[in-house]
């Protein structure tokens, strides 16, 4: 799948990204400020995209995941401040920081299948991570 | 009728239709003319006073500057003006409808054939007064209305300190009434400490500037209160006297406010303090936690990547070290940094292994900026030491800092780099960690040529 990465802090970044390979994504960024994550966004067709609230150039993840989702790109937010992604009314979750691969993997796996509409009752062994958020 | 009557005759009448009082005295005080305007100002009829004495229609002044003036005119042969401005109630002369006569007498003495009597004249000065007093009213208002209203207190006093007036605000300020306070000293409004910084004697005034600052002290509030004021004071002269006006603000609440505020920011630095402090403790924890694990690895090829974990824990441990140990925590004393890490890397590896020349000039980073700096020089350094040909290896640190930014070095004299090296395209995690950093705060990362070894330079805009 083709994932989208807005993030500014780069080792985490880097993170994200070293996982969602190793989960067979296909990966676009790390765009650290809004404008740049909707060039990126414009460029090919995501699938998913994981956004952080607070953006460097003092840009903000909340007005980029109104673009995106207006775009048709699903987002996941992936953040400390749950509060406020909450409260934005866009994105389909959020993933809290601190995350662990198996919590990044899992959550984005699950994210997709809300995008595509396939709810499937989830099995106990696929409980969704205890640090994800879904919103609606 | 002979003439000389007519003229007594016609002089009584002139008399009695003056529009002012005429008495005349004999040397033995006896009243010989009382004129119609006197009996109407006295109630006391011409006919019952006639030949009596001036001290039976004014008994209360037989002894008072009215008197002496009359024995001045009839013994001395002097003359004498008492004024209604500076004797407030000359003679108990009333207005037809009861209210008070304001009135000035002028007393002087007349020769006549049976020898020297006295001429007391007196003017009525109640309208001239009263217009006066309407204009000086008309004039004060707009000064009286702001000093009435003035939510500062405002005081006069003479060049002693005698407090002559105050306005109501400084009775409310001081818990006294204008009554209470006028005559005696400024004092009485101010704290022990402070009374003397009143400005009294025409040399404090003199040298005071007309511009100077507001002087800080401390007045007495409502039950001894201590009332931080500032006070302005401007000195103005009547009638030859100089008079000091200052008004005293009541900086009270404010000086509260503004020490609550000083509190809170100390009470906020000691917190952010103590936060970098347990920060740094944490991290080395982790850090320690690392250098344990790696204890009972022997030669296991895992042990060199835990001891990078564990270096780069450090290095931001040593951000925040330095955060706590700082006044400031909006920025990093990167210079103070830099030499503690190369210090810390030299003494790690043993003087045999490494050697660092550092040339730092002074430089403060933004706090955003100081851990991915902190993260990316320890790579630089590391690196250096990792990659080096002989013992010791030679390492020079440069941070030169211009207005326009600032720029780090970090070259060694190893065996250099591979041909075509490309830093951005490098997989190890050292090279994308400070790629990734070095583009995070905004610098860029240059591979200069040099002749021996290899060298980085990190370039970061302002």
């Amino acid at each position: 799948m083709n994932i989208l990465l807005v993030e500014d802090e780069a080792l985490i970044a880097m993170e994200q990204q070293l996982y969602l390979e190793e989960a067979g994504h296909s990966v676009t960024g790390p765009a650290t400020h809004a404008a740049a994550a909707l060039t990126m966004a414009a460029s090919r067709r995501h699938d998913l995209a994981l956004v952080d609230v607070h953006l460097a150039r003092d840009t903000n993840g909340i007005m980029v995941a109104r673009e995106l989702t207006g775009m048709g790109v699903p987002c996941l937010f992936v953040t400390s401040h749950p509060e406020e992604a909450q409260a934005s009314g866009y994105g389909l979750g959020c993933l809290i920081k601190p995350f662990s691969q198996e919590e990044l993997t899992r959550s984005v796996e699950l994210a997709l299948e809300i995008a595509a509409g396939r709810q499937a009752a989830l099995a106990p062994a696929s409980a969704p991570p205890r640090n994800l958020l879904l919103f609606g | 009728m002979s003439p000389a009557s007519d003229s007594i005759r016609n002089s009584g009448l002139v008399l009695d239709a003056l529009d002012s009082g005429v008495v005349i005295l004999g040397a033995d005080h006896r009243v010989q003319i009382w004129n119609a305007w006197m009996e109407r100002a006295t109630d006391v009829s011409k006919a019952t006073l006639m030949g009596k004495s001036i001290w039976e229609a004014f008994p209360a002044l037989a002894d008072s500057r009215f008197s002496d003036a009359i024995d001045d005119a009839l013994e001395a042969g002097a003359s004498s003006v008492l004024t209604h401005s500076l004797h407030s109630a000359l003679l108990p002369l009333h207005l037809p409808d009861g209210r008070p006569l304001l009135h000035d007498l002028m007393i002087r003495p007349l020769i006549a054939p049976e020898g020297r009597q006295c001429l007391i004249q007196v003017r009525d000065v109640t309208v001239t007064v009263e217009r006066e007093r309407l204009l000086r009213e008309r004039r004060d208002a707009k000064y009286r209305a702001v000093v009435d209203t003035a939510l500062d207190a405002i005081v006069t006093t003479d060049t002693a300190g005698t407090l002559q007036w105050m306005n109501r605000a400084a009775e409310r300020i001081f818990d006294v009434t204008s009554a209470e306070a006028v005559g005696q000293d400024i004092g009485l409004l101010l704290s022990l400490e402070d009374r003397s910084r009143w400005p009294r004697g025409s040399e404090a005034l003199a040298s005071r500037e007309a511009s100077a600052p507001p002087i800080e002290l401390i007045g007495r509030g409502r039950g001894g209160v201590p009332l931080n004021l500032e006070l302005s004071v401007a000195e103005w002269r009547s009638e030859d006297r100089t008079f000091v006006t200052g008004i005293l603000r009541d900086v009270t609440e404010r000086r509260r406010a503004r020490d609550a505020l000083e509190q809170a920011v100390a009470d906020k630095t000691v917190l952010l303090r103590e936060i970098n402090h347990r920060v740094k403790n944490s991290l080395q924890l982790v850090s320690g936690l690392l250098s344990l694990q790696m204890a009972g690895l022997g030669d296991s090829p895992a042990k060199p990547l835990l001891r990078d974990a564990s270096d780069r824990i450090s290095a931001v441990a040593r951000v925040h070290h330095r955060l706590y140990q700082s006044d400031k925590f909006s920025t990093l004393d990167f210079t103070a940094f830099l030499r503690e890490l190369c210090d810390d890397l030299v003494q790690a590896s043993g003087d045999s292994v490494c050697a660092i020349r550092l040339e730092a000039d002074a430089l403060e980073v933004d706090i955003d900026q100081a851990a991915p700096l902190g993260l990316i020089t320890n790579e630089l350094i590391t690196n250096a030491i990792k990659h080096r040909a002989l013992n010791p290896a030679l390492i020079d640190v440069s941070l030169r800092s211009d207005p326009g930014g600032f720029t780090l070095t970090v070259s060694d004299q190893g065996p250099g780099l591979v041909t075509g090296f490309d830093a951005a395209k490098s997989k190890t995690l050292g090279m994308r960690i400070i790629t990734a950093l070095t583009r995070q705060i905004g610098g860029t990362l240059q591979i200069p040529p040099t002749p021996l070894g290899a060298a980085f330079r990190v370039t970061v805009p302002r």
